[in-house]
């Protein structure tokens, strides 16, 4: 039976026939002191923070004036829209005039107006004013119809702004047909670079409807709204603004750090050597590696409804107005004499009615007698 | 490195022969320690303090042994016994054979295990390690150390050689 104390004996006596390599530790040493002295070189540096080296002014300027020059652009870009007023080309139809929707300041939001014409029809195509806009508007169908405008938005070419744009809108149509309206869409769509995300009509039938899912380029939403617009009556209309640029940002810096990581992980695999250090610094490499897609995937939905609003079009034929039925509520007098003139009107229309029949005997008739009258002078003339 | 260096003084001895028991192969065995060694200088700042500093070495180390045995397969192409050729010559002749025998029957025995019960016994026996520091040493619950404990000194104990010495060391 092997005893604890005998494996301990015969171990030890196994490990004390390997003398220890007096050189060994040395070696370890000397292995170090090349490492200690380029850590040592690298830190050093790092403790002389003044006065900066030549690069690092160098760097820092750059900075400097890259930072200058995009809030010079930034805040030129912005005082000059704003000081232009709104570059609304408008269709005044000789008449009416112009004024500016409500807006609202807000940090890193984009630029939307929605100007509001009293008679006026956008151009389609045309640019809308610049002026600050509210992260979230709604318009009621019912208000633009007091106000008689007709809103558009616009997000400027601000890379750094991201904005979700999605507007409804219920449409009535009347002189054009609901497919006619699905066709129309499709082409103020493609128009505008956008395309047809999702198409549903229902023909046929005593109520005929569509529903028509747009998504069309940010820059283009305004003009596209107006142009469905024009299509039927509105029922009802709401646009959504939603500012993203904090959560894009964020996507991004998360991103860039995951990938980082891996980097890091990466290179202390190089360095691994045992199965499980490699094994686990592969773990660590493929969970970074989910979470850096799982992140690109969020930023790609972003960036794809940044880059598209979706606008969805709910039409409805309007219906066609069959003649109410009258309802009468007279007295007894009243009843009678309706009921005479009615009887009076209809005996005149069976009197009519009989009219022709009596004209078509007497014709009958006429002719007999013509033909009578002829035959008889006829064999008259041959008896004589 | 002052620090290391104190530590290296204070654990490379029982570091290297640890080695030399799982590898078998005293230069293995120094390449296997002095790799550990420089691997726990590059990462110092996760080496823990205390008693959980000489679990963590023992892992590392018993890591650049494994890594050996298994990318190079030094175990395998090592049948003979290199160590036990370079026993020196006794100078006490009853005592120095009985160990000697002991430590041929136990090295023959110990060629025979396979690493994952080697390991410990050696981690156990010679190093002097607990079985939770052993845990740490090999990354397995505390739970398996003492089973694979259980199985390696069933193991020794069935081995014929080692069985007869023991029954001879026992009876005398």
């Amino acid at each position: 039976m092997m005893t604890d104390e005998l494996l301990e004996r015969g171990l030890g006596d196994i490990a004390d026939q390997y003398d220890v390599p007096a050189h060994a530790i040395d070696d370890i040493l000397d292995q170090l002191r090349p490492a200690v002295a380029v850590e040592d070189e690298a830190v050093a540096p790092a403790h002389r923070r003044w006065p900066p080296a030549r690069k690092t002014w160098l760097l820092s300027s750059a900075a400097a004036v890259l930072v200058l020059v995009v809030v010079a652009f930034a805040a030129g870009g912005g005082g000059g829209s704003q000081s232009g007023g709104p570059k609304v080309r408008a269709d005044f139809g000789g008449k009416g005039v112009t004024g500016t929707g409500a807006t609202q300041n807000g940090p890193g939001q984009s630029v939307v107006t929605q100007p509001q014409t009293a008679l006026g029809r956008l151009t389609a195509g045309a640019p809308s004013a610049a002026a600050p806009v509210p992260a979230r508007a709604q318009t009621q169908a019912g208000q633009q119809k007091a106000l008689g405008g007709a809103p558009t938005s616009t997000v400027p070419g601000d890379s750094l702004t991201k904005i979700v744009q999605t507007g409804e809108l219920a449409l009535q149509v009347d002189k054009i047909k609901v497919a006619d309206a699905v066709t129309k869409l499709t082409a103020y769509a493609s128009g505008a670079g956008g395309l047809v995300a999702d198409s549903q009509t229902t023909e046929g039938g005593s109520d005929p409807s569509a529903s028509v899912t747009l998504r069309v380029p940010n820059r283009s939403f305004g003009t596209v709204l107006g142009q469905a617009r024009a299509l039927g009556k509105v029922q009802s209309e709401q646009t959504k603004t939603a500012d993203v640029t904090a959560q894009y940002v964020d996507l991004q810096a998360r991103i860039h750090a995951l990938k980082e990581t891996r980097a890091t992980y990466l290179r202390i695999l190089s360095h691994a050597s045992g199965i499980g250090d490699i094994l686990s610094v592969q773990q660590q490499i493929d969970d970074t590696q989910t979470q850096i897609e799982q992140l690109q995937g969020q930023l790609k939905v972003l960036t794809d409804q940044t880059t598209y609003a979706t606008l969805t079009v709910s039409i409805d034929q309007k219906p066609k107005v069959a003649p109410a039925a009258v309802v009468h509520h007279e007295s007894g007098f009243s009843k009678a004499v309706h009921r005479s003139v009615s009887r009076f009107v209809h005996g005149v229309e069976a009197i009519i009615g009989a009219i022709g029949p009596i004209v078509l005997v007497l014709l009958l008739l006429a002719f007999g007698w013509l033909f009578a009258k002829v035959g008889y002078r006829i064999v008259r003339r041959q008896l004589v | 490195v002052d620090d290391l260096e104190a530590w290296l003084d204070e654990a490379y001895p029982r570091a290297y022969r640890t080695a030399c028991l799982v590898l078998r192969s005293p230069a293995d065995a120094e390449d296997a320690v002095q790799e550990a060694f420089l691997r726990v200088w590059r990462f110092r700042d996760a080496v823990p303090g205390g008693d959980g500093r000489r679990a963590w070495l023992y892992r590392v180390v018993v890591n650049a042994c494994l890594s050996r045995v298994r990318s190079e397969k030094v175990w395998r192409a090592r049948t003979g016994d290199e160590a036990l050729q370079r026993i020196p010559a006794p100078s006490d002749p009853q005592r120095d054979a009985e160990d000697a025998a002991l430590a041929a029957c136990l090295g023959d025995a110990l060629a025979r295990l396979p690493e994952h019960l080697r390991v410990p016994v050696v981690l156990r026996y010679y190093s002097g390690l607990p079985e939770k520091d052993i845990a740490i040493a090999i990354q397995r619950r505390p739970g398996t150390v003492k089973s694979r404990l259980a199985e390696a000194r069933r193991r020794l104990s069935e081995d014929p050689a080692l069985a007869e010495w023991a029954g001879l060391e026992v009876a005398r």
